[in-house]
């Protein structure tokens, strides 16, 4: 019973810790793939990660090559769609001081489509939506509409969005007098910013901005400097029609590695110079990769610990039935069952208990998976901006390959135990003092 | 013997007085004022020519400075036309038609190739930097001091300066920004052929200003100061509010 027991809640744990390694891999990957837009594959130029920062106008997707490398994926069926961005960096300021930003510039109808995806609204429903205002997608919307991270619009000083700015009728084109007192108040009642950067021409540049939408980039690290911005408004302010990269969003399922491989090919046979990335490339989602990595480590850890606890609890208990036992193993090999015979009947009683306490492991598995799940419980994992809903993920792949090893380990280790005994000259057996 | 003593004493007294080096402030406040700085009221033009990777780039502006305030007014090519820099002291503002609210700006942010936005007003150092000699040096046969600045506050153009002012005009002749760790930036030389009336006397005007950065020497800036003039500037050119308006 006890053995039952140990096996049981051992394997609802691996289960449940199976399942919350899926559920944040899922989190992670449709924050990486969507949220911070680095598609399931992303297109660019050669040598544009180590350089394009530093040289973006020699490293950008100019407008022709835009429309060849589009032509090139629109005729793949694995494709969902296809965005294109420009990431750019300058200063947004509120009138009276300016403050870092780090811009995204996506496409209005792309942006959309990715905050209504379904995968991204089913595992990542704490990012698809924005925690104030609208998208700069809604129509009637002014074209230099913006969202901005939380964070960045808390250093700004600019809590209200576009939307309540217009409830509350403030006019949002007053000069601010920074000196005057009043200046704060000011600073919070509109929503209007200004961004400013040292355009691709090498000139000193700045747009007005709209803040319509707060966000979060799921990430610690940017969601206090973060802007999400028209692609045709960033091209504005960096005075280029070009774009950073371009990112496919391949239909649920699709082997995105062996698509890696496949456009990198034709690529190359065109001799046109571009790199194609996997979202899980550490030089393109590197929270992604080294939040799994860490997953990973700490799950091979947890699982041989169980396997071991499993395969000890087995062999003891095995132990103990053997010893108690020897006098009817003599009985049973005098009678002439062969030593196998014995030991496959250990085998059996032993798989049956196994089974029962691994359909009682599975049973107790999903009870606190719902438990949890209808709990609303959340989490902070290290370096994620806010917080993340803890439900674990079963899945029928993982309870049987879990079942399979733990009844393999069941096996083995009755075998290891029971062979040994069951050898021994029946005479032993017999006069066994130890039973 | 009491007239050889006064004679011995004299000569000791000018002696003294003919090798003591002047205050770092005297030569900064001297240095400055020919590039612009703590003048009544001065107005120039600029043009900024930028090698940057092989990309050759020319901008102008025009430049009207008083005391720690300076407007500088973008003049050409024609796409910049109309954008304003304001320098309140250390604050600074850009503005351009259309923009509905200034922009808080850094004067430590390139405005062109190696030309940092400080770098075209008024020089300030005097006001900006704690000085101190260090050492003279021969700089093309001219005697200089080279002295080392340090910034007084985080939003002034550089962290430090090595300077190197010519120990007879009192005009800056070279300089090296470096980094907060003393790492160089940029290095400057500047050339003195222009003049202005100043309290009635003509002193030399800072002509030219080349900047090249420490690391890519083929990146390059080279400021063109021309048609310096001293005029009076109401205070009211400098005030954001009214500059916005």
């Amino acid at each position: 019973m006890t053995t039952a027991f140990a096996i049981a809640v051992g394997f609802a744990g691996l289960l449940l810790l199976a399942g919350h390694i899926l559920r944040s891999e899922k989190y992670f990957k449709m924050n990486a793939v969507y949220i911070n837009h680095a598609g399931h594959l992303s297109i660019y130029k050669t040598d544009s990660l180590d350089n394009g920062f530093s040289k973006p106008k020699s490293y950008g997707i100019d407008k022709d090559d835009q429309g060849k490398i589009e032509k090139l994926l629109n005729g793949d069926q694995r494709i969902e769609f296809i965005g294109k961005y420009l990431k750019g960096s300058g200063l947004v300021s509120n009138g009276c001081r300016s403050i870092p930003f780090f811009a995204m510039g996506a496409e209005p109808e792309v942006e959309s489509r990715i905050r209504n995806h379904p995968l991204v609204e089913k595992w990542a429903s704490e990012l698809a939506g924005f925690i104030k205002g609208r998208g700069f997608w809604t129509p009637g919307f002014l074209p230099e509409s913006i969202a901005v991270s939380k964070g960045l619009s808390q250093l700004l000083g600019k809590p209200l969005v576009y939307d309540e700015v217009q409830t509350k009728n403030i006019d949002n084109n007053g000069f601010i007098d920074c000196a005057a007192s009043g200046a704060i108040d000011k600073i919070r009642s509109d929503s209007n910013v200004q961004l400013a950067t040292r355009n691709y021409d090498g000139d000193f540049s700045a747009v007005n901005a709209e803040i319509v939408s707060h966000y979060s980039t799921g990430l610690a690290l940017t969601d206090d400097n973060a802007m999400l911005v028209p692609l045709p408004l960033l091209q504005q302010l960096f005075s280029t029609d070009k774009i950073t990269y371009m990112a496919a969003y391949l239909k649920d399922g699709v082997n995105h590695k062996a698509m890696v491989r496949e456009i990198q090919n034709k690529f190359n046979d065109l001799n046109m110079p571009y790199v194609i990335y996997p979202f899980d490339n550490d030089q393109i989602s590197l929270f992604y990769v080294g939040a799994m990595s860490f997953f990973k480590t700490m799950a091979v850890f947890f699982i041989f610990l169980v396997f071991g606890v499993v395969a000890l609890t087995i062999a003891n208990s095995v132990t103990m039935t053997i010893i108690e036992r020897t006098r009817e193993i003599g009985t049973l090999r005098s009678m002439g069952f062969l030593p196998s015979s014995i030991t496959n009947l250990f085998i059996c009683e032993n798989l049956v208990l196994t089974s029962m306490a691994l359909i009682a492991g599975e049973f107790l598995a999903w009870i606190l998976s719902e438990a949890i799940g209808h709990g609303h419980f959340t989490y902070r994992p290290p370096g994620v901006a806010g917080e993340v809903i803890l439900a674990p993920l079963l899945t029928w792949e993982s309870c049987s390959i879990f079942a399979v090893i733990i009844l393999c380990i069941a096996i083995l280790a009755t075998w290891i135990t029971a062979t040994g005994r069951t050898n021994q000259p029946v005479v032993d057996l017999l006069t066994s003092t130890s039973a | 013997m009491k007239t050889r003593l006064f004679f011995s004493i004299l000569c000791l007294v000018f002696a003294t007085t003919s090798v003591a080096a002047p205050s770092a402030d005297l030569l900064l406040k001297d240095s400055d004022r020919s590039r612009g700085g703590n003048l009544k009221g001065i107005t120039w033009d600029i043009e900024i020519k930028t090698e940057d990777d092989g990309e050759v780039n020319t901008r102008d502006f025009s430049v009207k400075a008083k005391g720690v305030d300076a407007l500088v007014e973008a003049t050409s090519p024609a796409r910049n036309k109309g954008e304003i820099f304001l320098f309140n002291d250390r604050a600074m503002w850009f503005l351009k038609p259309g923009l509905r609210k200034p922009v808080s700006i850094s004067a430590r942010q390139k405005l062109s190739g190696q030309a940092a936005n400080g770098d075209i007003a008024s020089t300030n150092y005097v006001g900006d930097y704690d000085g101190k000699i260090t050492k003279t040096e021969k700089i093309d046969g001219v005697d200089t001091y080279v002295l080392e600045l340090k910034a007084k506050a985080k939003n002034v153009t550089y962290d430090q300066i090595r300077y190197w002012i010519n120990s007879t005009s009192h005009l800056g002749v070279k300089a090296e920004f470096l980094t907060l760790q003393g790492m160089i930036l940029k290095r400057a030389t500047f050339e003195y052929n222009n003049h202005i009336n100043h309290e009635g006397q003509s002193i030399p005007f800072v002509s030219k200003m080349n900047i090249i950065d420490a690391k890519f020497s083929k990146n390059k800036s080279a400021i063109t100061y021309m048609n310096p003039k001293e005029e009076a500037h109401p205070a009211s050119l400098f005030n954001i509010n009214n500059v916005n308006r």
